[in-house]
């Protein structure tokens, strides 16, 4: 899946995350599924909140992790494509 | 209608049933209320008052639970069961149509009740004490739960089906003796313990156990905990109680064969 670098992204609303000993799980409370992140995807599902493009996330990834933006790029997109396959985030 | 009064550590459980076997049944597994201590060290008690009544419906046809809630009240529906509860869960309206009715409708009442009071939570598993702590074990159907149980005696056993774990109001976390079990229905012989630790039970003909991650290990819980979801409130409220539990104490993958030998793993 190619999502575009400007393209709005939501997370779903009925979703509580809970962070523990550094890995991450997000748990749907609509559908009772649970979904375990690790630090990386956790970090990425905090900045959503706020930053909700891919464009932007690319950018926080790069200063937080002191990592190039293809990387970050990467990263992003790997994780937002599973978020979107799994329904804890939507596009539109 | 018969009157039998529980109390279990500070809430008590006001049973009004209308036939003398439901009483005898209730009786037989919820603990009595004894007089309060004279010299005024009992806690603040909060009372539910649950009015029950026999002849209802069908035998239990692997059918589901379903849920109304519309605001004032929740309705829990099964075919062998009709149990109506006050939006606090506070009071209850049930009606049965045999013991396994019974059973079934006071774990869903109780589970709720104590999420929506964050007292604690009741879990799917057993439990057996061993140097002053309670250890839970937890599993699918068929890995264990009950066997663990057996194979511990002489060990106190707190639960073989529905654990009943309580937050003591102080950061501590205690298992109180089940009300509802399966095999060893009568009473156990240790009233509480603070918990040891939980393990998830694993058939293998190597016995070990692997300490488990934190999120791992409230995945496997929240899967074991009765409830029926309606509320994504309730729910908030319930992954905060297995949270709690999970950063207080240590759980465990057992890989264990069917005989004692895992205690030596664990004590």
């Amino acid at each position: 899946m190619t999502i575009s670098a400007g393209r709005i992204l939501r997370r779903q609303e009925s979703v509580e995350s809970a962070e523990m000993d550094g890995e991450w799980v997000l748990l749907d409370l609509d559908s009772h599924s649970i979904t375990k992140v690790n630090e990386m995807g956790g970090y990425i599902w905090e900045q959503l909140e706020h930053h909700n493009t891919l464009g932007q996330l690319i950018d926080r990834i790069a200063s937080e992790y002191d990592v190039d933006r293809e990387v970050a790029r990467r990263d992003a997109e790997v994780f937002i494509a599973e978020l979107i396959r799994v329904g804890l985030v939507t596009h539109g | 209608m018969y009157l039998y009064t529980s109390r279990i550590r500070d809430h008590r459980l006001v049973f009004n049933v209308q036939t003398e076997h439901l009483k005898e049944w209730i009786a037989s597994r919820f603990p009595e209320e004894m007089d309060e201590p004279a010299d005024g060290s009992g806690q603040a008690v909060e009372s539910i008052h649950l009015y029950i009544t026999d002849f209802y419906g069908s035998m239990y046809d692997d059918g589901p639970v379903e849920i109304e809630d519309n605001g004032e009240t929740v309705t829990y529906k099964r075919i062998d069961y009709r149990m109506e509860v006050s939006a606090d869960y506070g009071s209850v309206d049930l009606k049965v149509f045999d013991d396994l009715a019974l059973k079934h409708a006071l774990i869903t009442w109780y589970s709720a009740w104590l999420i929506h009071r964050r007292k604690g939570l009741l879990i799917h598993s057993s439990c057996v004490v061993e140097n002053g702590k309670a250890w839970i074990f937890v599993g699918h159907s068929g890995a264990g739960k009950s066997t663990v149980a057996e194979l511990s005696a002489p060990r106190p056993i707190l639960s073989d089906e529905a654990t009943l774990l309580l937050f003591d109001g102080q950061g501590g976390i205690v298992i109180q003796d089940s009300p509802l079990r399966s095999e060893n229905e009568e009473r156990g012989e240790a009233s509480s313990c603070p918990l040891g630790g939980i393990h998830f039970l694993i058939q293998s003909p190597e016995v070990q156990r692997v300490r488990l991650g934190k999120v791992d290990t409230l995945i496997g819980l929240m899967d074991k905990v009765f409830y029926w979801k309606h509320s994504k409130l309730e729910t908030g409220k319930m992954i905060a109680a297995c949270r709690e539990v999970v950063e207080k104490v240590p759980a465990y993958n057992l890989y264990f064969q069917k005989n004692d030998a895992f205690w030596g793993q664990i004590s």
